[in-house]
């Protein structure tokens, strides 16, 4: 098979062979095969004999799939299918016509079906990923794998292995917004049974959700995406976690002009093991504190080498403009009038028109309440009008009283989660049990934990103790 | 602008009226000819002993003009009273005179048999197990150290004898440590057990009650804390020397008390603890200077109290008890006094009040700038128009920001034990790479626990 100017050219699957029979007869049985059978073809497909029939008909016999197998109505075959042949595909060099049918399978597939093979779906995501930064097709992949992330996702607030190829493919082709258009959707749950999602597909969409917020300067989304990707459960460090600290403190310093504190829900020891990586960081944060630009100019020409392995040399560029509008904030409750002269002198600026430049760019980003008087060189600060239209605050205020009653019922339902869980029923049928003597017998045990408990767990322990 | 107005008229007319106060009620005129209390004639009119040379010694450092005549009397009284050599000659050197070696030589036999035959007592008491003789000998050795300058020695010793000591000795013991620690400024060695003392002294006397009290404020004066050392000072009451005292006059206590008063407390409690009470009063009596600065603070002389301060600087920077805070205390009872005069007004000019408080306007400014910062004046400063203008509470937007923050921080802590429940209920985690040959986790190939 030639590949002639990007045009592949394949054998066509030969129905003579026995090979081609056998796999034509697998094929055609999984397109009339029902979602529950599909696994038994998957095995199948699987079985070292028919990955052969595949290699040695070539990868023509992939084409099958647009012929014998359709989208949407045979989703999940397709799905199946994609899965076993990709390897294949990309050992006899036909990553394009993965990558192709890939996007198919994302932006045509049916969603139902999709959410029916998350495995298949979270594997096919990843590859498709990895292929199509390398082909240059990373906007479509991104917005074919964003479509399968929504259609895959057992509910809202479920991550899924999508959603972070997605992130990463969107960082990769500066499609800021709609990472965090992704992001914004509050997502703090993994399913992985149903969503096929691992531990590296959460530490990778909150870290590139962090710097899709950070290119868009929204600081404290950033803050906070990062923060989560130190909250995943370790045993040992991760790299992911060493960067994303790393970002995260600087993100701090441009939101609330401090370094952040550990979360609270991260694993003990973490801020320990973090300490000596991130120590350039946390010397250019105590430096950023101090309000002193030339100490914060020293800091960052003596951590050069850090920031520059990091990658972030950009963003600690925009440090000093921060802290010199953390100065002037800081003014604005000291002073109603100030001259520009004096806001040069304080932030050892070259001249007042320098100061007043500043201001002007503070004021004009919505940060700074202030008007200038540039005859007389004057900066006066307005007095803060947060409160000044009520029918905003009120609406502030009901979308925060709606995120917090959303995230009490998110609470309610991990907590009946965890105790309807199998192991939790088990162990309280067998504290339950412990605590009546053998005499009583069995059902003895069941009334006794039926006395007790919940209804819903007495009625789960009672299903348990049946079943043993 | 009517308000700047009746700031500057007001500033002018009190402006007026304190310099009619001023010349009249509240400096008395006195006929006998006043001794500088700095100088080295008012310190010896006032102290002899130890705290004579150590007041001499911090004179002579601190006043060029006044150290050969000071460690020359330092010398004369280290030789007259003590045994101390080391000291004796290093003040003659400092005077440039040639101390009596033949002194210094006998001294010094003198205070080394003396050593040996206080430890050889020492000894035998502890052998004897006499609790009384034992308190007595450590006392002995204690007075020693002291008397040939080694106050930590000294102090020590009077600690070893406290162990031995009954109630009615433990007043002394105290009252003698702290003496040695006073002269040698290391009040913060004796802290501890002054207070301790003070608070189940049963057995001492009004002289006793004072002495340690001042001590004690002098500990905090030496730490920075003015509102603990005005505590303690004014606890003191007129029990201390009012002639010549080996520790600490009841003038200086007087100057000390009024100025942590005026640094550290607020404005009614200030006036209760000194205007209105007797005792502070007799005891301030003495020192017109520092009973002046407390009247013009109660009647609202700002002006008048910050002109005091500059005219008392040049005598309370050569003194030992007080210079070394000087600055600190000027510039805490400075600030008091803007707060207190600025506070009234919803706008005041910094040129009126600059004038009306005798102070420098950039060294208003600075003040003013410096107790906004410190949230110690609800104002802000209109730098171009040279006005300070009340900022009067206005709750609202600060409330909506606290409760939105503490809203927003609720809800992102929420979300992130939520990821993280939901992680180990799916037994989600981050694992440690495995060793190849052994298959296990790194750490543990090696047989450290990850």
């Amino acid at each position: 098979m030639a590949s002639d100017a990007g045009e592949i050219k394949l054998d066509p699957v030969n129905p003579r062979t026995e090979n081609g029979r056998q796999f034509l007869d697998t094929v055609s049985r999984m397109a009339q095969a029902d979602l529950r059978d599909l696994h038994r073809y998957a095995g199948m497909l699987a079985h070292k004999a028919t990955l052969e029939s595949i290699s040695r008909v070539g990868s023509g016999a992939v084409v099958v799939l647009g012929e014998a197998i359709s989208l949407p109505e045979h989703t999940a075959s397709y799905a199946c299918i994609l899965y076993t042949a990709e390897p294949i595909l990309h050992r006899q060099g036909h990553t394009a016509l993965f990558v192709r049918f890939a996007l198919s399978l994302f932006s045509e597939g049916d969603r139902r079906q999709l959410r029916a093979v998350p495995a298949f779906v979270a594997s096919i995501a990843r590859a498709l990923g990895q292929h199509a930064r390398s082909l240059g097709a990373a906007s479509a992949a991104m917005r074919a794998i964003t479509r399968a992330a929504e259609a895959t996702a057992p509910n809202p607030h479920c991550l899924t292995a999508c959603h972070a190829v997605a992130a990463m493919l969107g960082c990769d082709g500066k499609h800021y917004r709609e990472v965090c258009a992704m992001a914004d959707s509050d997502i703090f749950e993994v399913l992985p049974a149903a969503s096929g999602c691992q531990v590296e597909d959460v530490l990778c969409f909150y870290y590139y959700a962090g710097v899709a917020y950070a290119a868009l300067k929204k600081w404290s989304k950033a803050t906070d995406s990062f923060s989560m990707v130190l909250v995943t459960p370790s045993a040992a460090l991760s790299a992911v976690a060493m960067a994303a600290e790393r970002w995260r403190i600087l993100c701090s310093l441009m939101a609330a002009g401090k370094p952040p504190s550990m979360p609270v829900a991260a694993s003990q020891g973490m801020a320990r093991s973090l300490a000596d990586d991130v120590r350039p960081f946390t010397r250019i944060a105590e430096a950023f504190v101090t309000l002193n630009p030339t100490a914060l100019a020293e800091a960052l020409k003596a951590e050069e080498e850090a920031l520059a392995a990091s990658s972030l040399t950009g963003l600690a560029a925009q440090l000093h403009r921060a802290q010199q509008a953390r100065v002037i904030l800081g003014l604005t409750s000291t002073f109603v009038t100030i001259t520009t002269a004096e806001i040069a002198e304080k932030l050892g600026l070259g001249s007042a028109a320098d100061a007043e430049a500043l201001v002007f760019d503070l004021v004009r980003a919505g940060t700074l309440r202030a008007s200038i008087d540039q005859e007389r060189g004057v900066v006066s600060f307005l007095d803060d009008d947060a409160t000044a239209d009520p029918a905003m605050l009120v609406k502030r205020v009901e979308s925060l009283v709606g995120a917090a009653a959303a995230l009490a019922d998110a609470i309610a339902t991990r907590e009946r989660d965890v105790v309807l869980s199998p192991d939790c029923v088990k162990h309280a049928t067998m504290r339950a049990r412990g605590r009546v003597s053998a005499e009583a017998g069995r059902s003895g045990a069941m009334a006794a934990a039926a006395g007790g408990a919940d209804a819903d767990v007495a009625e789960a322990m009672r299903r348990s103790t049946l079943d043993m | 602008m009517a308000h700047v107005a009746s700031a500057s008229g007001a500033g002018s007319a009190s402006a007026a009226g304190e310099g009619a106060a001023a010349s009249g009620a509240s400096r008395p005129e006195s006929s006998a000819p006043v001794v500088d209390r700095s100088s080295v004639e008012g310190i010896k009119a006032r102290y002899r002993g130890n705290a004579l040379i150590e007041r001499l010694s911090y004179l002579g450092e601190v006043a060029p003009a006044s150290r050969s005549s000071a460690m020359a009397l330092a010398a004369a009284e280290s030789k007259a009273v003590g045994s101390n050599t080391g000291l004796y000659a290093s003040l003659c050197e400092a005077a440039g005179t040639d101390p009596d070696a033949e002194w210094v030589s006998a001294t010094k036999a003198r205070v080394h048999t003396r050593q040996e035959a206080l430890e050889r007592e020492l000894n035998m008491k502890l052998a004897a197990q006499d609790r009384d003789a034992i308190f007595e000998a450590h006392t002995a050795v204690a007075k020693h150290f002291a008397d040939i300058g080694s106050p930590k020695s000294s102090i020590a010793s009077f600690m070893r004898a406290r162990e031995y000591c009954t109630p009615s000795q433990l007043v002394s013991n105290t009252t003698d440590a702290a003496k040695v620690a006073l002269g040698a400024q290391q009040v913060s060695s004796v802290e501890g057990i002054i207070r301790s003392t003070l608070s189940g002294a049963t057995h001492a006397t009004p002289q006793d009650h004072a002495l340690l009290h001042a001590v004690m404020g002098a500990a905090r004066l030496q730490r920075g804390n003015f509102a603990g050392a005005a505590q303690s000072f004014l606890a003191a009451g007129p029990a201390l020397d009012s002639s010549v005292s080996d520790s600490i006059h009841r003038d200086d206590v007087a100057v000390a008390a009024t100025l942590c008063s005026l640094a550290a407390m607020d404005r009614s409690r200030c006036i209760r603890m000194t205007q209105e009470s007797i005792d502070f009063r007799r005891t301030v009596a003495a020192v017109p200077d520092a009973e002046a600065l407390a009247a013009d603070y109660a009647r609202g002389q700002f002006g008048a109290v910050i002109r005091g301060l500059d005219a008392i600087e040049p005598s309370l920077t050569h003194d030992a008890l007080i210079g070394p805070q000087w600055s600190a205390l000027k510039h805490s009872i400075i600030s008091r006094v803007v707060s207190d005069a600025v506070a009234p007004y919803a706008r005041a000019s910094i040129a009126a009040m600059s004038k009306r408080l005798s102070l420098p306007e950039a060294q208003l400014s600075d003040v003013v700038v410096s107790l906004i910062a410190r949230g110690l004046l609800p104002a802000r400063l209109d730098a171009a128009g040279g006005v300070i203008v009340a900022r009067y509470s206005e709750q609202r937007p600060a409330v909506f920001a606290e409760a939105t923050a503490l809203a927003e921080r609720m809800a992102r802590e929420t979300k992130q034990t939520l990821l993280r429940a939901s992680m180990e209920q799916h037994h989600l985690a981050v694992k440690p790479p495995k060793n190849r040959r052994t298959g296990l986790p790194v750490g543990m190939a090696e047989g450290l626990e990850v």
